[in-house]
């Protein structure tokens, strides 16, 4: 059952902009996922983007107007129908919705292991929208709750 | 995220990973299954316990297969769950790293 209060509770997570930080989204999610009940299709897809678009501004976001190493800040806003999580960090301004499709590999030895991040969330969130204000890059996704 | 290794056959490995392989998880076991890529020729990556993967966890897979190739080797993905498959599929990396669920054909599939 989902509680009324869920639509007032947000939960929010700012790491540093490192490898070792990207680790802890894990343990984070195991919580919110619990504490939301959400079904294995909604973690799965919340897991999938939330790692992508962090681990996107960690390995690809450029110099940080804040200083180095710079933050990712994550918000996760449940709604009755669906979750709508917020990633935001102030490197440099990359809108990663222009970003041309990947094409998938054909073979191993030229097979690309990059830039399958972007491809993969908007395969598992509803929507996607991408706005620059105040320095800060914002990346917003629509994620199915499922139920 | 947990890594065991097993020889299922002569000169067969079978790497069978338990967690996600998430960013965490893949980082977890990055170095001892790179390590294992580059000292087996046939490995079959059991993934029946793995209940997440992303790109990170491609990208170890994918790295490991071509390090595999490389020797003249070669590796396979043995029985994914469904939510993991398709994310194999998604992302196209089933076009270049085989996907088996019978055990006897995944290791005559590395043995060649």
């Amino acid at each position: 059952m989902r509680s009324a209060a869920d639509a007032d509770t947000a939960f929010t997570l700012r790491i540093e902009r490192s490898m070792v930080a990207l680790a802890q989204l894990g343990a984070w999610l195991d919580t919110i996922s619990a504490s939301l009940g959400l079904d294995k299709a909604a973690e799965f897809a919340l897991r999938l983007c939330i790692e992508e678009a962090a681990a996107n501004v960690v390995m690809h976001g450029g110099a940080d107007t804040g200083g180095d190493p710079g933050f990712v800040a994550l918000r996760i806003e449940p709604a009755q129908d669906v979750l709508r999580v917020t990633v935001e960090d102030r490197c440099d301004a990359f809108d990663p919705l222009h970003v041309p499709a990947p094409e998938l590999p054909t073979n191993l030895a030229e097979a690309h292991v990059g830039g399958l991040g972007i491809h993969l969330m908007r395969h598992y969130a509803r929507a996607i929208s991408y706005e620059r204000a105040d320095d800060t890059n914002r990346l917003t996704l629509t994620i199915g709750r499922g139920g | 995220m947990r890594l065991e290794t097993e020889e299922v056959a002569p000169g067969v490995s079978k790497i069978n990973l338990t967690g996600r392989l998430d960013i965490g998880g893949t980082q977890e076991i990055e170095l001892h299954f790179n390590a294992l890529a580059g000292s087996q020729r046939a490995i079959i990556v059991d993934l029946s316990q793995v209940d997440f993967i992303a790109s990170l966890g491609l990208r170890l897979l994918i790295v490991g297969a071509r390090t595999v190739q490389r020797k003249g080797g070669r590796m396979i993905l043995f029985r994914p769950p469904i939510a993991v498959e398709a994310v194999l599929v998604s992302s196209g990396t089933d076009n270049v790293v085989g996907i088996l669920r019978d055990l006897d054909e995944a290791i005559h599939a590395v043995s060649g």
